[in-house]
This record gives C-alpha cells, sequence and structure tokens, in this order.
C-alpha cells in the first residue's frame, strides 16, 4: 500500500482494498467539502508538500491527487 | 463499543483528521447518558467560521480525561440568530457551557484592510465600543435564556498592518484598537461570575500567528483557524471544563531530591546540592518559585521523600537559596515507606480525595509505581534534564479554578495550622479537654454580596461532608438569600491556631410547619470541632422561634460523602424512608431539646 493510500484510508476509515485511483469525490458519502479540505491538509502535513488552490478545487479522484503529488515529488 | 483510552491506544493521536477519526467509533450519546451526574456537562460551541474538527477533538480529549459531554455545534455563521431566538435549538440543548468563537475579520468587517488613515481615534473607539455593546448583548441573552456559563474567545491582533512601519504614529492604528478590545473585552467581564474570556491571542501567539492561519484553508472552506492547530485550541477548554466540574487538582505532592533541588542530599550534603543562581541550579530555583505561587493561589502543598527527616529539614532551615519553607507544606513524609503508602498517609492528614493529588518525582520507577498503585493520581512525567521542570510545571493546568477567594489565598496557611493542631490533639489526648483548649469561635453570617461568591463555590467544591451535594450558581445563591422562603447561612471558625475562614454554608426552606435543609456542608478541615452541631442547632433555634414545629433533611448518597452519612442520624432525626436511588429523608421534631454544643463560642452577626 502506497503513503498516499494509507492517509485516504486513515483519514475516511476506510479499508485500502476500498480506495482505487477511480475513486471519486461526490461518490464516496465521507469525502465531503469539509473531510476534503482536511485530507489536503492531511496530505500536505504527511507529505511535506503545498497544494495550490487550484488544484485542491480541481481534484476529482484518487488518481488526480497521485498526478499532482507526482509533480511536486 | 471501545473505550476512549483503548481507540487511542491503538494509533497515533495528532491531527484533526485522527480525532474526528476516533469520534466516529464512539457513542457520545450512550456514554453522556450512562455517565456519573457530576461528570457531565452540556457544550454549545457557536462560531463565526468553520471549525471543522473542534467538535471531535474536545469530545475525544474530554471523554480521555473522564470528563462526558455532549457537545453541540452551532450552524455556520448563525451564533447571533441562535443567541438571540429563545426558542432556537441552543436553548433547546440546554447547555452548561457556551463557548463563543468570533474572530477579528467577523468583528472588524471592511476595517480589518481598509481603515481611515487619519483622524481615527473617533472612529476607532466607536468601532469598539459598538463591539463590546454586540458582544455584551449576546452575553446577556444568553444568560437571560440559560443556566450556561460563557466562554468567549478575545481577538488575535493581527500581524499585518496597512500602515506598514508607520503604525505606531497614529494614535489608534487598527492593531492598536484590536488590543484595545481584547483589554476592553476582559474588564467588562472580569466581575460577571457566569462569563470568562478566553485569551486567542496569547494561544495564537503560542502557536505562531503564521502557524495559525492558513490562507488556502481560510479561501476554500472559511477555516480562520488553521486545521492544524484545532486540536491544540480544544486544550484551551478543557481547563475551564475540569473547574465547572469541580475536577479541580487541590495538592501537589513533591519529591525531594532531584526534585526541589538537583542532587541527593543524603549524599551530596547541604552545600553539594544543586539549588541556587548557576545553570545547574536555576531550575530548581525557579521551580520552586513557580510552586510558590501555586501556593498562593490555594494549592495544598506535600512532599513525599525518600530521605533522612533530619537530611531533609536542613535543608529547608540552612540552605540560602530554599524558596519554600516547612511552613508551606500540610503534610511532610519524609522516611523511608513506599511512595504508595506515603500517598495515601498524606491524602489522609489533608483529608482530601486521592484524586485531588498531583504527584512530582524525578524518578521514574517510582513514578510507574504510584501511576499503578494509585491510577486516581496525577503523576506528572517529568522530563529527565531540569531545565524543562520550570516549563512543565508552568503548562500544567490542572490546578485552574474559576475564580480566587480570600479563602483560596489563605488556604495553605490554613492547612498549615491544621498541621499543628492535628498534634495538638494527639499531645493532649482527651477529646473535650481538646475541644475546651481550643476556643473555638463559629460566626453564623446570612448570605451577602461578600459571602455570595465563595458560597457557591463551596456548593460546587464540597464533597466530602455534603448532604445532598447540590452545586448551586451564584445566581442560585442571591435568588434564595434574596427570598423570604429560604435561609441561607454561612459559617466561619477561628480558634487559637487561627482563622480557618468561611467553611460552612447550610441552605434552609422556611415552611410555616416544617422547615426543610436543602443544603447542609462544611470543608473537612473544621469537622471533629463541634462546628456542625453548632451551625445544625442554629438552624433548630430560628426555625423554633420562627414557630416551626418539625425539622427535615436529605442524605443523597454519592461516591464521596460517607462522611455526612451519620449526620442525620447522630443529632436527634428519625429516617422516614429510602427512596430507589439510596436517598433517605429525615426528620426531627423541633420540640425535642437541642442544645448549642459546649466549648464553642457562636456569634451570630
Amino acid at each position: 500500500m502506497d503513503q498516499l493510500s494509507a492517509i485516504v484510508a486513515r483519514v475516511f476509515d476506510l479499508s485500502p482494498d476500498d480506495l482505487s485511483d477511480l475513486t471519486e469525490r461526490g461518490k464516496l458519502e465521507v469525502w465531503d467539502s469539509l473531510n476534503h479540505l482536511l485530507l489536503i491538509s492531511e496530505i500536505e502535513e504527511e507529505m511535506n508538500i503545498e497544494f495550490t488552490t487550484d488544484e485542491v478545487l480541481r481534484i476529482k479522484t484518487l488518481k488526480d491527487i497521485r498526478e499532482i503529488i507526482s509533480k511536486k515529488t | 463499543m471501545e473505550s476512549v483510552r483503548d481507540l487511542l491506544s491503538k494509533r497515533k493521536v495528532h491531527g484533526v483528521t485522527d480525532y474526528i477519526s476516533v469520534a466516529r467509533k464512539l457513542d457520545e450519546k450512550t456514554l453522556y447518558e450512562n455517565a456519573p451526574q457530576n461528570r457531565k456537562i452540556r457544550i454549545a460551541l457557536l462560531s463565526s467560521f468553520t471549525v471543522g474538527g473542534l467538535r471531535e477533538a474536545l469530545l475525544v480529549k474530554c471523554l480521555n480525561e473522564g470528563v462526558y459531554p455532549l457537545i453541540y455545534l452551532g450552524n455556520y455563521n448563525q451564533y447571533s440568530q441562535e443567541i438571540l431566538e429563545p426558542s432556537s435549538e441552543l436553548y433547546k440543548f440546554k447547555p452548561d457551557l457556551v463557548i463563543l468563537i468570533l474572530d477579528t475579520r467577523t468583528v472588524a468587517g471592511e476595517s480589518y484592510y481598509q481603515q481611515n488613515l487619519e483622524n481615527n481615534e473617533k472612529e476607532s473607539k466607536d468601532w469598539i465600543n459598538s463591539t463590546l455593546s454586540n458582544i455584551s448583548g449576546l452575553a446577556a441573552k444568553i444568560q437571560e435564556n440559560s443556566k450556561a456559563r460563557l466562554l468567549i474567545h478575545n481577538f488575535e491582533v493581527p500581524t499585518y498592518s496597512p500602515l506598514g512601519i508607520i503604525d505606531d504614529r497614529q494614535t489608534y492604528s487598527f492593531r492598536r484598537s484590536v488590543e484595545d478590545l481584547n483589554a476592553k473585552l476582559t474588564e467588562i467581564f472580569r466581575g460577571d461570575p457566569r462569563t470568562f474570556v478566553l485569551d486567542y491571542d496569547l494561544f495564537a501567539s503560542r502557536v505562531g500567528k503564521d502557524n495559525g492561519t492558513d490562507y488556502k484553508m481560510y479561501y476554500l472552506g472559511d477555516f480562520r483557524v488553521s486545521p492544524k492547530v484545532i486540536p491544540g485550541l480544544s486544550d484551551q477548554y478543557t481547563p475551564y471544563i475540569r473547574a465547572i466540574l469541580s475536577m479541580t487538582k487541590k495538592c501537589l505532592v513533591l519529591d525531594l531530591d532531584g526534585v526541589l533541588w538537583g542532587g541527593v542530599v543524603g549524599e551530596d550534603g547541604l552545600e553539594g546540592i544543586r539549588l541556587g543562581p548557576t545553570p545547574e541550579g536555576q531550575p530548581f530555583l525557579d521551580l520552586q518559585k513557580i510552586i510558590l505561587s501555586l501556593y498562593h493561589r490555594g494549592v495544598i502543598l506535600a512532599i513525599n521523600s525518600a530521605n533522612n527527616l533530619d537530611d531533609a529539614l536542613e535543608v529547608f532551615r540552612k540552605h540560602p537559596y530554599m524558596v519554600l519553607k516547612e511552613d508551606y507544606f500540610a503534610a511532610m513524609e519524609i522516611n523511608w515507606n513506599d511512595k504508595v503508602s506515603n500517598m495515601k498517609a498524606i491524602a489522609e492528614q489533608v483529608e482530601i480525595g486521592i484524586d485531588s493529588l498531583v504527584f512530582l518525582d524525578d524518578n521514574h520507577v517510582n513514578r510507574e509505581v504510584v501511576k499503578q498503585a494509585l491510577p486516581e493520581v496525577l503523576t506528572i512525567d517529568l522530563p529527565s534534564d531540569p531545565s524543562l521542570y520550570p516549563k512543565t510545571l508552568m503548562d500544567l493546568r490542572v490546578f485552574d479554578s474559576l475564580q480566587l477567594t480570600p479563602e483560596d489565598k489563605a488556604r495553605g496557611k490554613m492547612y498549615a495550622e491544621q498541621r499543628k493542631r492535628q498534634e495538638f490533639q494527639r499531645v493532649t489526648g482527651d477529646i473535650s479537654e481538646y475541644l475546651k483548649a481550643l476556643q473555638t469561635v463559629v460566626t453564623i453570617e446570612k448570605a451577602n454580596t461578600f459571602n455570595i461568591p465563595r458560597i457557591s463555590q463551596l456548593t460546587q467544591k464540597t464533597n466530602q461532608f455534603n448532604v445532598t451535594t447540590r452545586r448551586y450558581l451564584e445566581d442560585d445563591i442571591k435568588r434564595m438569600a434574596h427570598s423570604d422562603n429560604f435561609l441561607v447561612l454561612s459559617l466561619k471558625v477561628e480558634d487559637k491556631f487561627g482563622d480557618s475562614g468561611l467553611t460552612g454554608v447550610a441552605i434552609v426552606e422556611k415552611g410555616r410547619e416544617k422547615w426543610r435543609i436543602d443544603s447542609f456542608l462544611l470543608s473537612c478541615r473544621v469537622l471533629g470541632r463541634k462546628v456542625e452541631d453548632t451551625l445544625l442547632t442554629y438552624i433548630m433555634e430560628e426555625a423554633a422561634r420562627e414557630g416551626a414545629q418539625v425539622l427535615a433533611g436529605e442524605f443523597i448518597p454519592t461516591k464521596k460523602n460517607a462522611p455526612a452519612k451519620d449526620f442525620f442520624a447522630k443529632h436527634g432525626f428519625t429516617r422516614n424512608s429510602v427512596a430507589a436511588n439510596g436517598s433517605e429523608s429525615w426528620v426531627r421534631d423541633l420540640q425535642e431539646v437541642h442544645e448549642f454544643p459546649q466549648f464553642v463560642k457562636v456569634v451570630v452577626v
């Protein structure tokens, strides 16, 4: 399990098996707008990176997050 | 359902999402419903911006301390409507504590960025006054519509000034206005027993104002406090919650070697221990000064140390840098007994519950032994480097109480007097000789403006000799004191060893035929001196004088009030009934003889 899935699973209280790159905001009840921001804040702190406001708004799936992270690391 | 301690032991709990995740697994409502009455609290959080995770962090932290809260989170930025509307969800919730979280941007409006650069004194003063009157208006509404206490955030002084370095050339820069607003906010609520101002600006400074705001989170979600500091913010509330529930710790128990001074006096000798203005000695000197300030605030001091008594006393008597003197200690267990027996002996001598003790010891093994045997004692994990001791003690918030009465300030002295009284009793032997020699004077006084804060505090704090354990706010006491149907009495005790101050309360409801004792309580340290008999006899005399036939009393058992269990039986009352919850009702015929005890002088003022 990679670091990102681990963080997402922990923040949303899900098993990493329930998550895939296609997991979508809006389809997952717990991934609401408040938890989205808290998730971003958590990823930023754990992985020591910063998202821009535009990136945060643009994220629709786990894959989107992964792509943004890979550009930054 | 797992307990919060299990949940916390299983995972790293650090960030706000961890608290949210732990909170999801807890059934807050059931926990609240099954909790002991004196550990329950209903808290309403009202804020002018997003405080995601604050509710959960507060919930988890409370439960971890043995407090069972029910927390209501007001709707986003609806605080005014909820406070102003008497039928709102807020008041239906019946909060015990309302926390009002407003921020500088909310109250500043446009002037946060744009202020008149010239001649702004009048404008600034108007803004301060109108903000204050809004807030005091909200506070008044809360008092009118609920019994809740209110905790209000003060305002973060911005790091930004629209004027740059000429900020200091203006009579009233915006930053100065916020500082002034904070000062006035504290001032207007200083005398209000139900409203408290939380120094949020201080909190922001401690976490660092640049860390306290996350601009992205602010613009995306109206988080005006960064999610990263939300758990730390919830820690600012818990001292108030503990104080409201009377969970304040009362006594600091100290080890000697390695705590009050560096080194081991038995080995290093008086000259060899580290205490004084040197790099090694200064932390111990400062620690003693911090302990002294706790003593002046009413914290009882005691010693639990493995040492030869003479070696230890020599330090107290002869060391030039010793700040703490023998007289400041209510109990000194300096011997070779184990630390656990000494802890118990201290609780017994000082007559407080073992859960009121805090233990400071540099030895890790001693701490573990006490933690295992006496988990109710708060054992502090001192860092291994003594230079961090002063900060550890400065950050310890467990002694906080909501107010400081003259009795609190004099408490340390009173306990030292009590220690002498106990020694005197041992020497005298015979109880009536002892009582006679004490020359006790009991002063009984009706509730008035001056003693109402202390009367209310005693109903909040007294657990042991308390027949009904009814807790009353100052407003409740005032209401009863002004009513013709109630008699609210306070009691002061003085004897040859000193003045114990206001240490007893009785609240009696006056009927025509029957008077009913609603509350009757005494601080444990005045027990055994016939003062309870004196107060009760006075009530009986008054009742008889006003034509009552019968005096009724109730005993409501709690975990702690066993010392009051036989009170009515001992004083000629007969038990009428016992309810399913164990509450007993007692009556006494006022025609039967009742006399003031011998050797006690009674003064009624």
